[in-house]
């Protein structure tokens, strides 16, 4: 029953931060200040909801697709909350906003887990860590995929000369620039942190760091595609289509490391997501 | 009592009338203080322009307008045919009305200009302190205030672009995030460069280069800015380190080519470049647009976003009228009420007055009444006064609020015998 309840609570309040954001996009900023403070509410009933699932399972709950997704989206919009100093926020918060209830309603439909607790020789301290870094990882090359796309929007908009209220609303090319650079300025240390305590457990699990199955080889290209978007941003300077590209590039392969391995690979990742 | 606006605008009034007529800020204290005594207005504020001067008041007699009229005319030293025709007299809602659009920008020269409502709080805040205001015009100027806020929050009134300078400083905000760490470079001299380069400014930009054929004009301009003054021959050299481009010369063919914006662009690394090219003919060879990272308008294309906001702005100028008739029915009901303090109270004090009368001749008959049967007395009677007057006062405040002529407030007062002007009330209070 409190389960749903706070489901149901995350769910409104992520919807009508959307929709404030949206309203106000352009326009007004006292409707961001009150989507950013409905935002943070369902944050909060979205992690209380996240701690219920753990006290019931007796673990920590991030197993299962249906847990995973559940805190790639709690994350999400951590994330967006978290970066402030961003003008013209309103659009990214609906982007967030929207991600995050995406997230929310795929976790409601997948399957609930048979609480089957990991087996012995899979229980380690590395394993939470593990997992929650990874899954911010996640959650910060998401919203730099989202602020990229944006940017590809904006872009074409304005080379079109299709501006007017809808553009105006839009953040400028710079803010949507930095905006997906902080998002994996912040998403990269946690998906390194990930693999680095992901072969730790496994060292300790299975008594190698790497075994090159599946899982292991497609974070390895996501951490090197992002690597690349950091070294042509950073040291290049270089901005615009070429870093866009890398950040397209880098979302499919995200999608892939999380989802898709799991769904067609197997491997020894295959237990979890 | 009577709420009247006097004044004229850049509608009626050429500017050579409105200059004379215009009041200055720190003139206008003892303007207010001369009006009051001149037109024997019971509160007053001036609100002067460079577009308009109004003058609001509330004044007891019918014709204070026409004293209004006179005033300004000897205060300004005008005759009055060099103004009169232009003056519009407006009376109760109809003054509301105006001073709502005026607080909305709707009547300004440029609609929905934000310069107009802080206009209106200085005058107000002047007139405030020169103690020329009182109950009505505080309520007035306070709710005109908020009309012009919720105006330009709920609608998109103040938004767009004006002109093609201020067309392109908005498209500048949509590719940079801080107009500050833009570079600008005025490319030839002219009246929309200049205007251009200002929008650009006022937005925030504050480091210009000026490149021009000859190296004194460029100097000349630069000075202006506080800019950098560059010739031709630095154009290719200095492109690169521009983020906004103005490009306004005479010259018959492209000055810059495609190929030179190309490596322009590879040497920012895909920061891009905003081109405003307003030559005609067109300064900027067009094909340039399609180079990543350069976004190319041309003087057409500005107009253009011009002409779409001028079309929204209509639309909400339309927006804009239904708040204000809504403010404006709202401010009615509360002025109307207004109306009824004095009635009532003057009401209140005639019965209270027979009460009393009534009283002492009861205690000069009955001498040995003792004092908790007084104090009996007393509470009837007083309770008596105000179930009495319970109804009426009700009545009065719904029948003005409703905005029917008020017959049945004049039958009341004939009937009572009240009358309205405090000093004939109390001399009426002291017969009983």
């Amino acid at each position: 029953m409190l389960p749903t309840i706070l489901w149901l609570v995350a769910g409104i309040c992520y919807t009508a931060a959307a929709v404030l954001f949206l309203w106000g996009a352009g326009s007004s900023s006292e409707k961001t200040r009150a989507a950013r403070t409905v935002a943070a509410t369902g944050l909060v009933a979205h992690a209380a909801l996240i701690t219920a699932a753990g006290v019931e399972l007796g673990r920590a709950p991030f197993t299962n697709l249906r847990e995973s997704l559940l805190f790639v989206g709690w994350a999400v919009i951590a994330l967006f909350l978290a970066s402030r100093g961003t003008r013209r926020p309103a659009v990214l918060g609906a982007a967030a906003a929207l991600i995050c209830l995406a997230a929310i309603t795929f976790a409601s439909l997948a399957p609930r887990s048979t609480n089957q607790l990991l087996m012995p020789a899979l229980r380690s301290r590395w394993s939470t860590v593990h997992v929650v870094t990874s899954l911010g990882g996640y959650a910060g090359f998401t919203l730099a995929f989202a602020s990229g796309l944006l940017h590809c929007v904006h872009d074409s908009l304005l080379k079109n000369k299709r501006v007017g209220r809808w553009q105006r609303a839009l953040p400028s090319l710079d803010t949507l620039d930095r905006f997906a650079y902080r998002m994996v300025g912040l998403g990269f240390p946690l998906f390194t942190v990930g693999i680095v305590t992901g072969s730790m457990w496994a060292q300790s699990a299975w008594g190698s760091y790497w075994s090159w199955d599946p899982k292991e080889t497609w974070s390895l290209v996501t951490w090197l595609v992002y690597a690349a978007y950091l070294h042509v941003r950073v040291f290049q300077g270089r901005r615009g289509k070429l870093a866009n590209r890398l950040l397209v590039m880098g979302f499919i392969c995200t999608l892939i490391t999380f989802i898709g391995v799991s769904l067609f690979a197997g491997g020894l990742h295959s237990h979890s997501w | 009592m009577h709420l009247l606006c006097v004044g004229l605008n850049h509608r009626t009034a050429p500017v050579e009338t409105r200059e004379q007529l215009s009041i200055d800020e720190s003139q206008l204290p003892v303007a207010l203080a001369n009006l009051r005594t001149r037109a024997q207005t019971s509160e007053s504020v001036i609100l002067s322009t460079c577009n308009r001067t109004e003058v609001y008041a509330c004044c007891t007699s019918a014709d204070g307008g026409r004293a209004i009229s006179e005033w300004l005319g000897s205060y300004c030293n005008l005759a009055s045919e060099l103004y009169a025709p232009y003056l519009y007299f407006m009376h109760d809602h109809e003054v509301a009305a105006h001073l709502f659009r005026v607080a909305s920008g709707i009547d300004s020269m440029v609609t929905g200009e934000d310069q107009i409502l802080a206009q209106v709080k200085t005058a107000y805040a002047i007139a405030r302190k020169a103690q020329s205001t009182g109950s009505v015009l505080n309520y007035l100027f306070h709710h005109a205030i908020s009309v012009g806020k919720r105006v330009r929050t709920e609608t998109a009134i103040g938004r767009g672009a004006f002109s093609v300078g201020s067309a392109a400083a908005r498209l500048a905000e949509s590719i940079f995030d801080d107009l500050g760490e833009c570079t600008v470079m005025v490319i030839g001299a002219g009246k929309m460069a200049e205007l251009t380069v200002s929008n650009l400014l006022s937005a925030g930009a504050n480091s210009v280069l000026v490149v021009n054929r000859s190296r004194s004009r460029a100097a000349e301009l630069a000075g202006k800015y506080g800019a950098q003054p560059l010739g031709f021959e630095d154009l290719e050299a200095f492109l690169p380190s521009a983020d906004i481009v103005i490009a306004s010369t005479g010259a018959r063919k492209p000055i810059i080519e495609r190929e030179v914006l190309r490596r322009a662009v590879s040497t920012r690394r895909g920061r891009p470049m905003f081109i405003i090219d307003i030559a005609v003919p067109r300064n900027v060879d067009p094909s340039a647009a399609h180079l990543d990272g350069i976004f190319l308008y041309n003087i057409d294309d500005l107009q253009t976003v011009v002409e779409k906001d001028k079309a929204a702005r209509r639309a909400e100028i339309e927006r804009a009228e239904a708040i204000i008739n809504e403010e404006v029915q709202r401010f009615l009901k509360r002025y109307r009420a207004m109306d009824a303090v004095p009635i009532i109270s003057a009401m209140r004090d005639k019965f209270e007055a027979i009460r009393q009368a009534e009283v002492s001749k009861l205690k000069r008959r009955v001498p040995d009444l003792t004092a908790e049967q007084l104090e009996a007395i007393e509470a009837m009677t007083r309770s008596l006064v105000s179930k009495i007057c319970h109804d009426p006062t009700i009545r009065i405040k719904d029948y003005l609020a409703s905005g029917e002529p008020p017959v049945g407030i004049d039958l009341l007062c004939e009937l009572f015998g009240i009358c309205l002007d405090a000093q004939n009330n109390q001399e009426e209070g002291n017969k009983f």
